[in-house]
């Protein structure tokens, strides 16, 4: 249930960076940071589900420290700080470079995506949490 | 419930690039030692220098990398465990071919017994880890198949080589070589690509998932394919040769079911890894063809124009996003992108190599051993770059103090 819910939402943020990569390799910066804008604002939404709701749930089963969450949340800082990149250099018109974050943002973002929906929600799915509470709850972020 | 389970992005870099940046000089030496070898023997030791040298090097690197992302457990001291298995396995390899170039077969104990070693000591622990996993997905039954197939092929392979360090090579040599090479290039390479590309392809380059169901039936269809054509191996001719057929067949529907996913992915952009994809997956669709005319075009085939290319198109992300990982970990905002870490003109032309080496392995061998030892050296100096930034950065004080 949080793993299906999660996992499309995984997929619906690919769905929206892939046309901000089109736009950039067609050199047509205006589109690329129209597009750019609410692709952003999907990843952060996700990442708020994560941090505000889900991962609290699980630490108290879990604990908090060095664990698997703690990576987690590591992993988005640096995936927050590719995307901030990505963004000055799309307002910069630098193809090369709005291309080369573009790349990292989706290796780096993919290999986050698997370790979550492999491993971290299937976690999820096995604890005794209040499931439906925090669907509820991840969906009402903003 | 979850005890040990780690989503760290282990191991560190050092273990597996100990396996990835050493594997193109064994393609290197594999393509000058072509042009003089002569014999059988010579051909063998040349092939197991692309084989287990190139090959089996990136697969373990690879895996080494892929476990903890995708079952979230990691190889207990991994840098340690990473010498341990490189060590064995890089004298074997040496060994294995000096024995068999120079006819000096005595050496085949020691190069059989360090290479059983490795693979072994690799497929035994891996696979234990791999039994550890959370869910069993179709890519998890993959991996775990393709590396029960690596401890078949491995130990036949052994036995193979100790016969002929005897002179002795036994009645049943040629069923054994053709299990040998069934379970080494169907099972172990085979399975492993295609348990791979089931989570990357449609994730890096966002296509439409594959069916769950598809996906298991296609990887349990295939060993068992394999295994049936073994057995049938000891009793009909006939019947192993429709069994590996109908395999041959389940590999030209994975090729054309990837090729369609690809074709339907949203990120438009083309890249070195992209060509190599294409190439890798249409050279399925000649396998059965060639099976009949051409057995030796056939391999070849299999090799260069299916798993070696699938397996550098992945090296050219694999090394430069860990580097750019690894760096970013301790806090570092302004190194290079992946994308700027590799010469993509450069990497073209080394594609250009790449499909030169092979066309000319197809048709006019002779000149095939310069395009290889060109495109394994560009690949190997495209690839010292991103690694050559990592240390340059590891010398670096963190910004974070870590």
């Amino acid at each position: 249930m949080i793993k299906d819910f999660m996992t499309q939402d995984h997929r619906e943020c690919d769905n929206l960076y892939a046309p901000v990569e089109e736009a950039i390799s067609q050199g047509d910066f205006e589109k690329a940071l129209e597009l750019f804008v609410p692709f952003k604002e999907a990843m952060l939404r996700h990442f708020a589900m994560e941090e505000e709701v889900l991962f609290p749930k699980m630490e108290e089963f879990l604990g908090g420290g060095e664990g698997p969450i703690h990576v987690m949340k590591m992993e988005h800082a640096q995936i927050r700080s590719i995307l901030d990149q990505m963004g000055e250099a799309i307002e910069a018109k630098n193809q090369q470079k709005a291309l080369g974050f573009g790349e990292t943002f989706m290796i780096m973002t993919q290999q986050h995506n698997m370790k979550e929906e492999q491993i971290l929600y299937t976690m999820a799915e096995q604890l005794p949490l209040e499931k439906e509470k925090i669907l509820q709850q991840m969906k009402e972020i903003q | 419930m979850f005890k040990g389970l780690s989503l760290d992005q282990a191991p560190p870099f050092e273990a597996p690039l100990l396996f990835l940046l050493t594997a193109p000089l064994w393609g290197i030496v594999g393509g000058a030692a072509l042009l003089f070898a002569q014999s059988q023997p010579q051909q063998i030791g040349v092939l197991h220098l692309f084989t287990i040298g190139f090959m089996a090097q990136v697969m373990i690197g690879a895996l080494q990398q892929m476990l903890p992302v995708v079952v979230g457990v990691r190889f207990p001291k991994p840098t340690l465990l990473s010498k341990l298995i490189f060590i064995p396995l890089a004298l074997g390899i040496a060994l294995f071919f000096i024995a068999f170039f120079g006819q000096s077969f005595s050496l085949l104990f020691i190069a059989a017994s360090l290479l059983l070693l490795a693979l072994w000591g690799f497929g035994a622990v891996t696979l234990w880890r791999l039994f550890h996993a959370p869910k069993a997905t179709p890519t998890v039954w993959a991996m775990r198949l393709s590396l029960f197939s690596l401890l078949i092929a491995a130990g036949l392979g052994g036995h193979m080589a100790v016969g002929f360090a005897q002179g002795s090579l036994g009645s049943s040599f040629d069923i054994l070589l053709l299990i040998h090479a069934l379970f080494a290039a169907f099972g172990w390479v085979g399975l492993l690509i295609v348990g791979v590309s089931y989570q990357v392809v449609p994730m890096f380059y966002v296509t439409p998932e594959p069916s769950e169901g598809f996906r298991k039936w296609l990887v349990w269809g295939t060993f068992a394919l394999l295994l049936a054509t073994a057995l049938g191996l000891f009793l009909s001719q006939k019947i192993a040769l429709a069994l590996f057929v109908t395999l041959l067949f389940g590999y030209l529907l994975y090729g054309a079911w990837m090729l369609k996913l690809l074709q339907k992915r949203k990120r438009k952009i083309w890249e070195v890894s992209l060509y190599y994809w294409y190439v890798g997956l249409m050279s399925l669709f000649f396998l059965p063809l060639l099976w009949f005319f051409d057995p030796e075009r056939f391999g070849t085939l299999f090799l260069f124009g299916f798993a070696i290319s699938i397996i550098i198109g992945m090296l050219y992300k694999i090394i430069p996003f860990l580097s750019w990982f690894h760096i970013s970990s301790r806090g570092f905002f302004d190194m290079p992108t992946m994308k700027e870490m590799i010469d993509e003109k450069m990497a073209l032309v080394q594609f250009g190599l790449h499909l030169t080496a092979l066309g000319a392995l197809l048709l006019w061998p002779k000149i095939a051993a310069l395009f290889l030892v060109l495109s394994f050296a560009l690949l190997l100096w495209l690839l010292i770059r991103p690694v050559r930034i990592y240390l340059e950065y590891k010398k670096k004080p963190s910004p974070f103090g870590i």
